[in-house]
């Protein structure tokens, strides 16, 4: 049980750690903003709570001296310097493994967490004696800013609030145990006493509260008591207000006529009382009881499941259908109708569900950037386009290796030194823009440089050299931009930290194509360069060609497609090394039949389905074209990973299976030798 | 010694008597018609559409180098789940199952198997009952070599 809970607190930590550098990433832009920094505050504060009571004491006491940091920011006492931010981005990446590791007791790893403690109480200790640029704005108040707050409180219990053995007077000791605290009861509306009910609750009281603790903390007090009570809680002020008389004999007042004491009554007073010197923002009223959930966390194989079991029930309604046509039955029919209209709509539905927007993956991209640029001593800046594009979970999820490349790439070798940029009459800063858009059935992802850019004529030349084409090869100049996809190509010759592990563009091509997605690459000298992804938004459903070989049936993705011919035998009976003539034109040809190792079907008639394959075709040989068809692709499965053809099965309106053929693989496995030969 | 019960289901290979452990069958089907997959190893049959999933189907009798198969009307298909994880579903076709019944752990004796079991080398033990041996088969090593 505690361990669900403790999985449940990572879960909801990892989402605070996100939170923090996406925060933090912005107070880099905009280091005056108190917005941002109390952000951070919260989230440490957050993370710090949470740590101790679920066992992480080790999280919870760092995140405590980070905290402190952020504390003395937020008070204005420590201004907001690159190295803070650069050790708070490093302790970030130390709270992540804590959060993974738990608790240690090795002692390397303890003696090391000691010393980024060291690193992360230096800064709050010595900046803040040493280089305080002391804001224009804070005066010394009358009142002594000892850090605390004072809060007006007010809670109107319901007259029921007795029933549920909710003792208020709990509450309001519960605020006195927080500090300060003073209480107005207002009884005016008891009534008299044949009236009177004694299980009914008729008070309500005002408290005004200084306490160091925040706003958050006092709002748990309320926390079981929330949909019993009216509450407000209001900041008033900072520094003790119960220490000024004039506010002192405010409340008296209130208390003997009865009247609710107004926050800005109150503030007027306090500020009366520090010379008019800081207004402080009293506006962050909170209305604990109009909290609504807006969102929810579903375990994503909930998901999953739900995107299943809709799945099936289109296969069935369209069984429904089928029958209700042969049946005739004009009730029947209509009844079908509906079923249609209505699970359509849930399939689509359940389907949005599973969307998410690239921007959840983009802030890793963001740090990464900012992290690899520092290390290079280069300066880039990520920008994002259309980060609210929705993408299924399972494609982004894919999405991130290929990217994290691409970007490393980008950053490494795409955009120059700041003097380099110089010279070449560029801004000294660099560019990588991030866009995606909508086009069609599919998503385009766009991630643009404004670096070097690549020179075609040096692909062309270490093609050559590599041996992967031949040295008279006439190619178009997108022809040679494909080629750095081709795998044993990779254009910086060093091995560096950054790029360049072995693993060339080659893999991303591969990774993106499992997703059915495609990657193009563009690239002017001197200008940048630019690599294109076209991905599915969402890969459970596909279009495709449902086509027979031998008695089975497969489904052939219809974005693959080029063209479909009806071939008698006879023609084929000329070929040779499996290359037909067709228009004129030449092209190699799988005979599925044979590749599936099956006999030969009903002979006569045959169908070539014209394929793409990277930039050429390849025809597939079938039976026979039944038709197309709308398709929920699943899984086929750990036990039957070994074969590559086919990349999942369908089932058919009438519970029989059709398997989906992965026709890249399938070419790239059976015809790949002899193809290249031929070109 | 405390009595540890157990419970196991019986089935047919080639009128021989073998048995999985019950809690890791999930279903038990009829034979019907298989979607063959092709490119897969010869015990591999298939896949089927078991509630809107797809179940990869292996014949035990073809893994365990039975020569001549047939197939009637007790042939049927256990579904089972070695480790509860749902794509870990596995359809394994018998020539008939016979019963499920409970025993206690210690009427298991260490299996002496006599002959050729093709692929299936595992056992987690036998035990008599009604004149006949029972061999226990264990399903994980099924399993493994399937995934292979």
């Amino acid at each position: 049980m505690i361990d669900k809970f403790k999985a449940k607190f990572v879960e909801e930590s990892n989402d605070n750690v996100h939170d923090l550098e996406e925060a933090l990433l912005l107070l880099e832009k905009d280091t005056s903003n108190s917005e941002i920094i109390e952000r951070i505050f919260r989230a440490m504060h957050t993370l710090k709570g949470g740590g101790a009571m679920f066992g992480f004491n080790q999280l919870s006491e760092f995140t405590h001296h980070l905290e402190t940091v952020f504390d003395l920011i937020r008070n204005n006492k420590l201004s907001v310097t690159e190295d803070i931010i650069s050790l708070t981005f490093e302790s970030i990446d130390h709270i992540k493994h804590m959060l993974e590791v738990g608790d240690v007791e090795d002692e390397e790893e303890l003696a090391n967490q000691a010393t980024f403690i060291q690193r992360v109480q230096r800064m709050s200790n010595s900046e803040s004696t040493a280089s305080m640029p002391a804001p224009a704005k804070v005066k010394v108040p009358e009142i002594k800013d000892d850090g605390s707050k004072t809060f007006l409180i007010k809670i109107k219990p319901n007259e029921e609030i007795l029933k549920n053995g909710t003792n208020p007077f709990y509450l309001l000791d519960d605020l006195h145990a927080m500090g300060d605290a003073k209480v107005i009861a207002f009884h005016e509306s008891v009534p008299a006493l044949s009236n009177f009910n004694p299980v009914n609750s008729y008070c309500h009281w005002q408290v005004l509260l200084n306490t160091s603790e925040s706003i958050n903390d006092i709002k748990d007090v309320f926390i079981f008591v929330e949909d019993e009570c009216e509450i407000s809680i209001d900041e008033i002020s900072s520094g003790n207000l119960l220490a000024s008389d004039s506010i002192i004999s405010a409340m008296d007042e209130a208390a003997k006529l009865q009247k609710l004491l107004t926050k800005e009554e109150l503030v007027s007073k306090s500020s009366a009382n520090k010379g008019g010197a800081e207004k402080k923002d009293a506006k962050k009223k909170v209305q604990l009881k109009e909290h609504k959930i807006s969102s929810i966390r579903v375990n994503s194989t909930k998901i999953d499941e739900l995107v299943n079991l809709v799945s099936e029930l289109v296969t069935i309604q369209a069984q429904l259908n089928l029958f209700a046509e042969n049946d005739g039955n004009p009730a029947v029919l209509a009844l079908a109708e509906n079923i249609q209209k209505l699970s359509r709509q849930l399939r689509d539905n359940a389907f949005s569900i599973s969307l998410i927007p690239l921007q959840s993956e983009l802030m890793r991209f963001q740090r990464l950037v900012r992290d690899l640029s520092k290390e290079l001593d280069k300066d880039i800046e990520f920008v994002i386009e259309g980060g609210d594009i929705e993408l299924d979970k399972n494609i982004i999820e894919h999405l991130t290796d290929p990217l994290l490349h691409i970007i490393r790439n980008a950053v490494d070798h795409g955009i120059e030194m700041p003097d380099e940029r110089i010279k070449s009459g560029k801004s000294p800063k660099g560019t990588i823009l991030f866009k995606a858009y909508y086009s069609g059935a599919s998503v385009m992802v766009e991630l643009m440089d404004d670096g070097k850019g690549i020179d075609p004529e040096f692909i062309r030349n270490k093609a050559i050299s590599k041996g992967l084409i031949d040295a008279n090869t006439e190619l178009s100049r997108k022809e040679i931009f494909e080629l750095v996809f081709l795998s044993g190509f990779s254009t910086k010759e060093e091995v560096t930290d950054v790029s360049g592990r072995g693993v060339g563009m080659d893999v991303v091509k591969k990774k993106i194509g499992e997703i059915r997605g495609e990657v193009s690459l563009d690239s002017e000298i001197g200008k940048g360069t630019t690599l294109t992804l076209e991905l599915p938004m969402t890969l459970s459903i596909i279009d495709g060609l449902l086509v027979k070989v031998n008695k089975n049936q497969y489904v052939i993705p219809i974005a693959n497609i080029e063209k479909i011919f009806a071939l008698d035998t006879v023609s084929f009976g000329k070929t040779f090394n499996h290359v037909v003539n067709i228009d004129e034109e030449q092209y190699p040809f799988i005979d599925l039949r044979e590749t599936f190792d099956t006999e030969l079907g009903n002979k006569g008639t045959e169908q070539l389905i014209l394929v793409k394959y990277e930039d050429r075709k390849v025809g597939l040989l079938v039976d026979q074209v039944i038709g197309e068809y709308q398709t929920v692709v699943k899984p086929l499965g750990r036990f039957l990973k070994k074969q590559e053809n086919i990349s999942g099965a369908s089932i058919m309106g009438d519970g029989t299976i059709a398997l989906v053929i992965d026709t890249n693989r399938l070419i790239h496995n059976n015809a790949i030798k002899k193809y290249r030969t031929k070109n | 010694m405390k009595e540890q019960m157990t419970s196991i289901i019986s089935f047919l290979i080639n009128k021989e008597v073998f048995a999985f452990d019950t809690l890791k069958v999930r279903n038990i089907l009829e034979f019907d018609k298989v979607t063959w997959v092709p490119n897969t190893k010869d015990y591999l049959l298939g896949v089927i559409n078991l509630h809107g999933n797809i179940i990869p189907i292996a014949d035990m009798r073809v893994m365990m180098g039975i020569e001549n198969i047939e197939n009637g009307q007790d042939t049927a298909v256990i579904v089972v789940s070695d480790d509860d994880k749902k794509d870990s579903l596995l359809g394994l076709v018998v020539d008939g199952v016979k019963e499920v019944f409970d025993l206690d752990e210690s009427e298991i004796k260490e299996s002496v198997i006599n002959g050729n079991t093709g692929l299936v080398h595992s056992f987690t033990g036998s035990l008599h009952k009604n004149e006949e041996f029972i061999h226990i088969i264990d399903l994980t090593e099924v399993v493994q070599e399937i995934e292979k």
